[in-house]
């Protein structure tokens, strides 16, 4: 969606320093955005939040827990009022912790970019163009595709920055392609 | 636009892409269950 400079996975929440996925401590399983708020507010953020998973179950552990880990005063202002206005519409009980953001550790590489792994030929020209793992998990263009193949962008918006990504030809195609079939 | 990892505008379309160059940037932190 337009805004989100960059996305990435990892744990945060708990007090365990260095989690890893098979040694999490008591961290939960996380997903950082990084976003331009000229450009997407995070009331719009909180709304992919709620779209995005099921709040209705107690967490059966701290790992798969359902939270928002707010950054700062304005964060959790917004981030109450949202919770508030979203078991009102959905009429249940919600599970949803709001709670003070704390360190957050980044997930091990195999975890990041679930969408664009799956896609083999574009993650094969992004390795090649950015070289470091490290340099990919942080970009925005990677960020911004992984996007676009969950689903999360339409065509036009696709057709109008698709040429800043400096993809091939045939990797522009294949995402064209993708996101035609997927929204 | 964007920037190159060096912070720099991207020059040419071989050159990876990292960061849109606004100042403003937030971060959101959420856990999806």
């Amino acid at each position: 969606m337009p805004g989100v400079v960059r996305t990435r996975v990892g744990y945060a929440g708990g007090q365990k320093e260095s989690p890893t996925y098979h040694d999490l401590g008591d961290h939960a399983e996380t997903v950082e955005i990084d976003y331009d708020p000229g450009k997407v507010s995070y009331e719009e953020l909180l709304e992919i939040f709620w779209q995005s998973h099921s709040p209705f179950s107690p967490p059966w552990s701290r790992q798969y827990m359902s939270a928002i880990f707010c950054h700062g005063e304005e964060q959790r202002a917004l981030a109450l009022s949202s919770r508030e206005t979203a078991a009102a519409r959905l009429g249940r009980e919600i599970f949803t912790e709001v709670l003070p953001a704390t360190t957050f550790y980044l997930a091990e590489g195999y975890h990041q970019k679930y969408m664009l792994r799956r896609s083999p030929e574009i993650r094969a020209e992004l390795d090649a163009l950015y070289g470091d793992p490290e340099a990919l998990v942080a970009s925005t263009v990677a960020a911004r595709i992984n996007g676009y193949l969950g689903g999360h962008g339409s065509r036009r918006a696709l057709e109008e920055e698709i040429a800043s990504f400096g993809l091939s030809r045939k990797s522009a195609d294949l995402l064209s392609r993708a996101v035609r079939s997927t929204v | 636009m964007f920037l190159n990892p060096a912070g720099e505008p991207r020059s040419t379309q071989s050159q990876p892409i990292d960061r849109e160059t606004s100042p403003d940037v937030e971060t959101a932190t959420f856990a999806l269950g």
